[in-house]
């Protein structure tokens, strides 16, 4: 069954992708018993000696299900491991309880240890009674807590089901890099110095690559870093070549390159989408009177710097947007302009001035250089003669200036070009103005929805030279470390009943992975690869066809059960 | 014990800002029974009722700041489900007030006894739970 | 697909009236699809009820299931051992399921949970429009795709009325000019020459103004023989 036409091509799966929910069993993981361990931690007194941990285990052991219940020093020591695992083992258990401090600190300890008794390491269930019970309340309080909580991970452990689960398998080390600038470049530089094998597709000829950048790099050092990269035997280009098809799972990836040559199939176990945006020139500029900010630091470069100078920062056209950037190369060029000649006149004509972060110092200096600041609202209109003249309201006296200048320099827009249809290609989302889409900038940079695929450059956001270096390097490395890293798919990941699936695209449309899709029967899968084991789907699926391993209705249920549950 | 209420956190800022409570060695009413989740994304309109029907006074979804979910959307689904529970809440006289959802980060220690006493506070205006009929030494 | 809607809480529970024992019904087809009676819903709504009897101290037993297609008889049928120990069902299917509910168990009182709209489609996720007027005599390919019965509030067949205002109906800002749409959309497909061809006045026979419809495929009719033949297996 194919998705409906002309729904986002970019974020919803196609049928193009197979039925592919992986379920391989882990061999050697014991079949269910039912029958739980739970073992309490004195935590070093931090629990034993805040509460009564003996009544505790008085209370816990008559449960039904529970075989062992012991009080130990530190479960998650290593002596204390083997005797877990012996416990287990002896008394036939197929999961357990830990009680003891924060799941958050022990979990993948003990997980290991159930995969050491033999177990599946999600059929445990950690009761926090220290930093949520031990340490917040007094002894009596804490003990009847106590006695609750550990009552409830005990009815949740009884309804644990082994997790699917299973080591990604790295097909291949390499990682294809795809791009149209310095991004590309610097990313395979960086794959290149971490031992990593590339292919570096480019719509055109390597050859092409120039760089005119500033911000700190020295001129000349992309290209070298360019020539350096195409020499070498790790890295493969492809020149004049496309993406056509991308399909796999992160480290067994396979992308479709054409070139005029034809089409060849190359595997890959990541991929980094390395997008420049193409700057969008201003049309009063004329090469010598009216510039950019990149012609003006050319300027610069050869020493020469204007007696006057006028930057624009507003667009001509009604649509004001300030990219990123624009200020801060403003105030970084008028500052250095300042420092080649204090006596040179520089003006800066803005709506805001919008210097964050560490940017605001050079606002500062700036304005303590001499450098003017004008308020306007409306594009100034630019008149070019011998000289060139720029009218420009000024908000704050209220009246319309004519300034003479000798230069002019407009701030530039930038645009990203055949992004739609890489995305379409890689799954990864952009948006109106065809910027790439980063998953979640602040947890996860340079991360895309798609498990494996990286983004970095100027096609996802407009950054200053140097930030495109470090983006592209931390791609690349992210790249290469999960490439060569054991990855582990699934757990706590969400599982469809197709039985009671009613196919009404809802979890389709709601997860922020893309993780399910519509499978070869009709009915909706989800990709483990992809499932972050968030939950989203389950809560919003109208027939209760979705279920998370570890933090299913029952589960959730029978723990509220005991840790509210009254008498009636 | 005081009230009895049910505080469903996401394993990522709701749960560690619990923990970094107890580390930094508050306090706070032990009738607060947290139920972790791996996103509040997770959290289930039927999971609140039932707590509801088994006599929670109130109860509270914690997830991380609006933006900066580790699951992009969780906690914005999370505000729409708990939003769904409080018309229900209504339409059953209990009260919407009953049911909240915050937004912590995870270094916010000092916000979790905050939350425990705003619904305390909310459940001494309301009333407890009419369901909650509980023999003593269960509460 | 039908669209409805859950009737209000408080409504439900002053349908239920007199009743103790009661089978909360979903559906997994349309009602489930925009979100209105699927298994998620029969499952808070009857959780809801229970708390509501707890409350209350009205002693309700509330039981939940959910059938393929509560259209169907063979799939309402499943839901005889459940329906045999309650007093009343109330169907979270649409007004169709309901009455074959009814239909199939016509000694238990059957009490509608959904207020049924209409027959329409998805917006976006949570949204839903209605598109078809079920006339029973369909011009889509003369209106360029667009049924001037379900969305022009005066179900006029031959262009906009007066009050018609920047594409909009007179009766809501926000809702489109069916007829507006009509236009645009021929004018898309260059076929406005089909705005020209007269529809006549409706015959509403084969509307609801008719009478309740049956529509009948000959060929898929069981004759008595085939019938016959399955004597004792249904």
């Amino acid at each position: 069954m194919t998705l409906p036409p002309g729904s986002e091509p970019v974020t919803m799966s196609s049928s193009s992708r197979p039925a592919r929910t992986r379920r391989p069993v882990v061999r050697g993981e014991r079949e269910p018993t039912g029958r739980i361990g739970v073992f309490l931690c004195r935590c070093g007194g931090s629990v034993d000696g805040r509460l009564d941990i003996e009544s505790v285990r008085e209370k816990v052991s008559s449960m039904d299900g529970v075989e062992e219940c012991m009080v130990m020093d530190f479960p998650c020591s290593m002596e204390s491991r083997e005797t877990i695992v012996n416990v287990i083992r002896e008394n036939d258990l197929d999961r357990f309880v830990v009680a003891g401090c924060s799941p958050k600190a022990v979990e993948a300890r003990f997980k290991s240890t159930a995969q050491e008794s033999g177990l599946n390491p999600y059929m445990v269930e950690i009761a926090n009674i220290r930093e949520q019970c031990s340490l917040v309340h007094n002894l009596s309080e804490a003990t009847s807590k106590a006695g609750l909580l550990v009552e409830a991970a005990v009815a949740k452990c009884s309804l644990l089901v082994p997790a699917p689960h299973h080591r990604g398998r790295v097909e291949s080390e390499e990682v294809l890099v795809y791009g149209n600038g310095m991004s590309a470049v610097v990313a395979t530089d960086e794959l290149v110095s971490e031992g990593a094998k590339v292919h570096l597709v480019l719509p055109f000829s390597p050859h092409r690559l120039v760089f005119n950048y500033h911000d700190g790099i020295r001129p000349g050092h992309l290209e070298d870093m360019r020539d350096r990269i195409t020499d070498s035997d790790l890295v493969r280009v492809h020149g004049h070549s496309s993406v056509e098809r991308f399909e796999g799972e992160p480290g067994a990836f396979t992308a479709l390159v054409r070139s005029s040559e034809g089409a060849e199939e190359i595997r890959c176990g990541a991929a980094i989408i390395a997008w420049e945006a193409s700057e969008v020139p201003s049309p009063s500029l004329n090469g010598s009177l009216v510039v950019t900010q990149a012609e003006l630091e050319s300027i610069m470069d050869q020493g020469r710097v204007p007696d006057r100078t006028v930057m624009i920062t507003l667009r001509e056209e009604d649509t004001y947007c300030p990219e990123r950037i624009t200020h801060i190369e403003a105030l970084r060029n008028a500052i250095r302009m300042k420092e080649m000649d204090p006596r040179v006149q520089v003006t800066i004509v803005a709506r805001d001035v919008l210097a964050f972060g560490l940017s605001e110092l050079d606002y500062r200096e700036a304005m303590s250089r001499g450098v003017s600041f004008i308020r306007t609202e409306a594009s100034p209109l630019i008149t070019v003669g011998d000289t060139v003249k720029v009218r420009v309201k000024d908000l704050n006296l209220g009246e319309e200036l004519s300034i003479e200048t000798d230069l002019v320099v407009m701030s530039s827009w930038t645009q990203p070009y055949d992004t739609g249809h890489v995305a379409q290609v890689f799954g990864t989302p952009v948006d109106r103005e065809g910027f790439f889409i980063p998953t979640q900038v602040k947890l996860k940079p340079t991360a895309s929805i798609v498990e494996g695929v990286f983004l970095c450059g100027t096609g996802v956001e407009s950054k200053t030279p140097s930030e495109v270096v470090l983006e592209a390097r931390s791609a690349a490395s992210r790249a290469k470390a999960m490439v060569s890293s054991k990855m582990e798919w699934g757990g706590a990941v969400a599982e469809v009943d197709p039985e009671s699936c009613s196919a009404c695209l809802t979890c389709i449309r709601s997860c922020p992975f893309n993780a399910p899709f519509i499978g070869e029967t009709g009915k909706a899968e989800i990709e483990i690869g992809l499932c972050q084991g968030c939950g989203i789907c389950v809560g919003l699926c109208p027939s209760r066809a979705i279920q998370l391993y570890c933090y299913t209705d029952g589960q959730l249920g029978a723990q509220i059960g005991a840790l509210v549950g009254r008498v009636r | 014990m005081g009230p009895r209420i049910v505080g469903f956190c996401c394993s990522y800022c709701g749960y560690a800002s619990a923990d970094l409570a107890g580390r930094q060695g508050r306090t706070y009413s032990p009738g607060v029974m947290i139920v972790r989740l791996p996103c509040s994304g997770r959290i289930d309109v039927l999971h609140i009722l039932q707590a509801f029907r088994k006599g929670a006074d109130a109860v509270f979804v914690v997830g991380c700041l609006e933006d900066n979910c580790n699951f992009v959307n969780g906690n914005f689904e999370a505000k729409k489900r708990v939003q769904e529970v409080k018309d229900i809440l209504d339409a059953l006289g209990l009260g919407a007030g009953r049911v909240e959802m915050f937004n912590v980060a995870s270094n916010q220690g000092w916000r979790f006894p905050r939350i425990v006493e705003e619904m305390t506070a909310r459940v001494e205006k309301l009333g407890p739970n009419p369901l909650g009929v509980i023999a003593d030494d269960n509460r | 697909m039908i669209i409805g809607e859950q009737k209000p809480f408080k409504e439900i529970v002053r349908n239920l009236e007199g009743h103790e024992t009661i089978l909360v019904a979903g559906c997994r087809s349309c009602v489930a699809i925009c979100l209105a009676g699927g298994e998620k819903e029969v499952g808070v709504l009857a959780e809801s009820l229970r708390i509501h009897s707890d409350l209350n101290d009205l002693g309700w037993e509330v039981g939940e299931a959910t059938v393929e297609r509560q259209c169907e008889k063979e799939w309402v049928r499943e839901l005889a051992p459940l329906v045999e120990e309650v007093d009343c069902v109330l169907s979270m299917a649409c007004g169709v399921g309901a009455q074959i509910v009814q239909e199939m168990f016509p000694d238990t009182r059957v009490i509608p949970g959904l207020n049924t709209s209409n027959m329409g489609a998805p917006e976006e996720q949570g949204i839903w429009s209605e598109k078809c007027g079920g006339c029973g005599d369909c011009v889509l390919h003369l209106t360029g795709g667009i049924c001037p019965m379900a969305r022009c509030a005066k179900n006029l067949l031959n262009g906009p009325c007066g009050g018609s205002q920047d594409g909009m109906c007179e009766i809501d800002p926000e809702t489109p000019c069916a007829w507006d749409q009509i236009f645009q959309s021929l004018k898309r497909l260059g076929r406005l020459d089909l705005m020209e061809e007269n529809i006549p006045p409706k015959d509403w026979t084969p509307s609801r103004n008719g009478g309740p419809r049956t529509i009948v495929k000959s060929s898929a009719v069981l004759t008595e023989k085939e019938k016959r033949a399955r004597e004792g297996l249904d």
